[in-house]
């Protein structure tokens, strides 16, 4: 992508102004090299030159078509910049208020959890507007990705302060430079999001130069195998130049970037864990779900759950009419049956009274079916 | 643990006893509705309750959101998969929605909002109230922005318009309010259940973003950067904003028949007035009663009909505020007959008899 140099060359006008490449006609007989990801619209993009936003965009894209998502990916959209993101990637989009979108990502998430979620959110959206949406968000472990673009500055409105604005960094409304004594220090968002325990992969990459960009795919990847493998809240945060608001040149922005901004923000994985084992993070139907995960406790089966070690029957009872199965706590806690746990086969009490009249009306039938329980005859 | 001692759920055509707030989420999950997303919120809390115990069971999500902010995105984002999905919270959890709201209805999503109004402003206190009329039929969400209000005023009807809202969300791709206060939340009365929707049966949103396999990408979105296209835009949700005033437009009128007097009150003063014209007749004062069903679009026309074509010599508007729904009536009456108020503030409840005395003052001067 660089030259030897290291230099960024300038892309021919007429090629930026043609159609995209990969539709170009001359390509359809030449032996294709390279292409654009199917989750690539091709269509250029309206961000300023030297802006992060397109790159990252692709990497989204490559790590979409690499694993086979893309149709079942829906994105969410953050306010800002990115907000058009909808224009350049080919997969359902939702357009959420500023802030919000790990709210909406969690809607999404939660109902349709066979679909893979991902917001796009830049640094004022997520760290200054939308810091209780995405902690808690973290916090529940929800499985979502999250990209988090930061250029320690708002580009949208113009370059104003952003929670991430360094200390001495001039902006729009911190034209003196950011003063600690006024303006306080900046976020540092994944390592916030690190104490949480509901956070499984956080890791913080830069597109400064070719080598950056591959451990930034890799990350971007890994983020959505994670939530593949259904481990819960991943997060990738990019350190990504603006060089309109920075006042720079673009080859600047991304030497400011190596030379300061990744000393305050470093790079590399700030978090990456093994989830505490949350019941909505299975990728199962909500019908199974409820029947297999309920408050905190995960049916098991079992071959020999009718018999004790001595081949007596037992009185375990069968919620919901499960067979040959038991109830484990997912804290590792051992299941003790209580009184309302036993099985209405036994002596009459108030509390069995009333399940067993409940289940008279028919619709639980499946509760009702003894198989599983000792034969009483 | 699951808990063996639950009550079965209430069968269709039993008549049963139960709280406002129990009834319209047992409503709301009858009607199909598989995503709850809330906070709790005085007097609206048993909601979020009546949902946490018993979403799980029919297959749908629950979740207690960090604030009402998140709650409302929260089901921007289920909506936005075709999902039937809602929120209820009261006055103060409200405002923080209104975002939310707006970009609901720029973004045509469907979903239901119950409001269980309480005194304000600010935190006011937890007293029932209708002072959130305004809010609810004029600025629920910034911009251009309309939200169907339905005003139920007994335990029946909070079950009741808990479908019909969903019906009315998906025909016209719009968020839907159900305005109830802290009395209809709270109190109890018998309530039957007619009908049951199986959210399978339901036909799939063309709009929702599902995945883009094997169809064009489909974006939730209320961001038109164009002016022409927002223009476009605009125009479409007024062409839905005056449909939806032609045809959903829902009223009651009571002892129209010789009335001289016109009560005008919605929700629970509604019934507060209704007992002060049972008392006014008793009296043989001719007094007869509007209710509007739906605040917005508020029956301006059936009302002004009413004025036209009775004797209407007087009205008097009764509601637990300074005086909102007022400024509709006078609207829809345009000066036909004089329009008096008799409300009050503090989350305090109207009794029968200040009605009735406020009519006999009216009657007097008549």
């Amino acid at each position: 992508m660089t030259a030897p140099d290291g230099r960024w060359p300038m892309p021919d006008p007429a090629e930026v102004l043609d159609e995209p490449a990969v539709r170009a006609p001359s390509l359809q007989t030449a032996p294709i090299v390279i292409q654009h990801p199917e989750a690539w619209e091709g269509v250029p993009t309206h961000y300023c030159p030297g802006c992060g936003h397109g790159l990252i965009h692709r990497l989204v894209a490559n790590a979409l078509d690499e694993l086979g998502i893309r149709e079942r990916t829906i994105g969410v959209a953050g306010v800002g910049c990115a907000i058009l993101i909808y224009n350049y990637l080919d997969v359902d989009f939702q357009e959420l208020p500023h802030g919000r979108a790990p709210a909406g990502a969690t809607g999404i998430k939660r109902v349709r959890p066979e679909s893979v979620v991902f917001t796009y959110q830049g640094d004022g959206d997520l760290a200054a507007i939308g810091t209780a949406e995405i902690v808690h968000a973290a916090a529940r472990s929800e499985n979502i990705t999250v990209i988090y673009v930061n250029n320690c500055v708002y580009g949208m409105t113009g370059g104003q302060m952003a929670p991430t604005t360094l200390i001495g960094q001039r902006s729009e409304t911190s034209p003196q430079g950011r003063d600690a004594a006024l303006q306080g220090h900046p976020i540092k968002v994944s390592e916030m999001l690190a104490t949480l325990d509901g956070a499984v992969y956080l890791e913080r990459v830069s597109v400064t130069h070719p080598e950056n960009v591959k451990v930034a795919y890799r990350a971007v990847r890994k983020a959505f195998q994670y939530q593949l493998e259904g481990k819960g809240f991943s997060l990738v945060e990019f350190l990504s130049p603006c060089p309109t608001n920075w006042g720079m040149k673009p080859l600047d922005a991304m030497r400011w970037i190596d030379e300061t901004v990744s000393r305050y923000y470093p790079l590399g994985v700030i978090k990456d864990q093994e989830p505490v084992h949350l019941a909505h993070l299975v990728e199962q139907p909500p019908t199974a779900f409820r029947e297999d995960y309920m408050h905190g406790f995960r049916y098991e089966t079992v071959t020999h759950a009718t018999e004790d070690e001595l081949g007596r029957p037992t009185r375990r009872p069968h919620p919901f009419g499960r067979r040959g199965g038991r109830w484990v706590s997912v804290d590792g806690l051992d299941y003790e049956p209580t009184d309302h746990d036993e099985p209405e086969e036994a002596e009459a009490s108030p509390e069995s009274d009333t399940a067993g009249a409940g289940r008279a009306d028919g619709e639980g039938a499946g509760d009702a079916d003894p198989a599983g329980r000792p034969e009483d005859a | 643990m699951p808990d063996r001692n639950m009550r079965r759920r209430v069968p269709l055509g039993e008549r049963v006893l139960m709280k406002g707030n129990e009834a319209l989420a047992e409503a709301a999950l009858k009607a199909g509705c598989r995503a709850f997303f809330g906070y709790p919120i005085t007097p609206a809390s048993e909601i979020t309750s009546y949902m946490a115990r018993w979403m799980r069971e029919d297959g749908g999500v629950f979740l207690q959101s960090e604030s009402e902010v998140a709650a409302i995105n929260m089901v921007f984002g289920a909506a936005g998969t075709g999902v039937r999905a809602m929120t209820a919270s009261s006055s103060p959890g409200i405002s923080l929605m209104s975002e939310g709201v707006s970009f609901l209805a720029g973004a045509e999503v469907p979903c239901l909002l119950v409001n269980v109004m309480r005194v304000g402003p600010g935190l006011g206190g937890i007293q029932p109230s209708q002072s959130d009329y305004f809010q609810a039929t004029r600025g629920l969400g910034h911009g251009d922005s309309r939200v169907i209000v339905l005003a139920p005023a007994n335990i029946q009807e909070m079950a009741d318009f808990a479908f019909d809202a969903f019906d009315l969300a998906e025909r016209y791709r719009t968020p839907v309010m159900i305005l109830a206060d802290g009395i209809l939340g709270q109190m109890m009365e018998p309530v039957t259940f007619h009908r049951e929707v199986d959210p399978a049966t339901l036909p799939e949103a063309d709009w929702a973003t599902t995945g883009a396999s094997g169809r064009p990408k489909r974006i939730v979105k209320s961001l038109y950067l164009d002016p022409d296209a927002l223009e476009a835009h605009n125009e479409l949700l007024q062409a839905k904003y005056r449909r939806i005033e032609r045809e959903e437009t829902r009223w009651k009128t009571y002892d129209l028949d010789g009335a001289r007097v016109l009560l005008v009150a919605y929700g629970t003063t509604a019934r507060v007035a209704y007992h002060a014209m049972e008392l006014a007749e008793e009296r043989d004062l001719p007094v007869g009663m509007f209710r509007p069903l739906t605040a917005y679009p508020f029956p301006y026309e059936a009302l002004r009909t009413v004025v036209e074509e009775g004797e209407i010599e007087h009205i008097l508007v009764v509601e637990l505020s300074a005086g909102q729904m007022i400024q509709d009536v006078r609207l829809a009456v345009e000066g036909r007959c004089p329009i008096d108020f008799l409300g009050r503030t503090g989350g305090s409840v109207l009794a029968p008899m200040e009605v009735l005395e406020a009519v006999r003052r009216l009657a007097v001067t008549a």
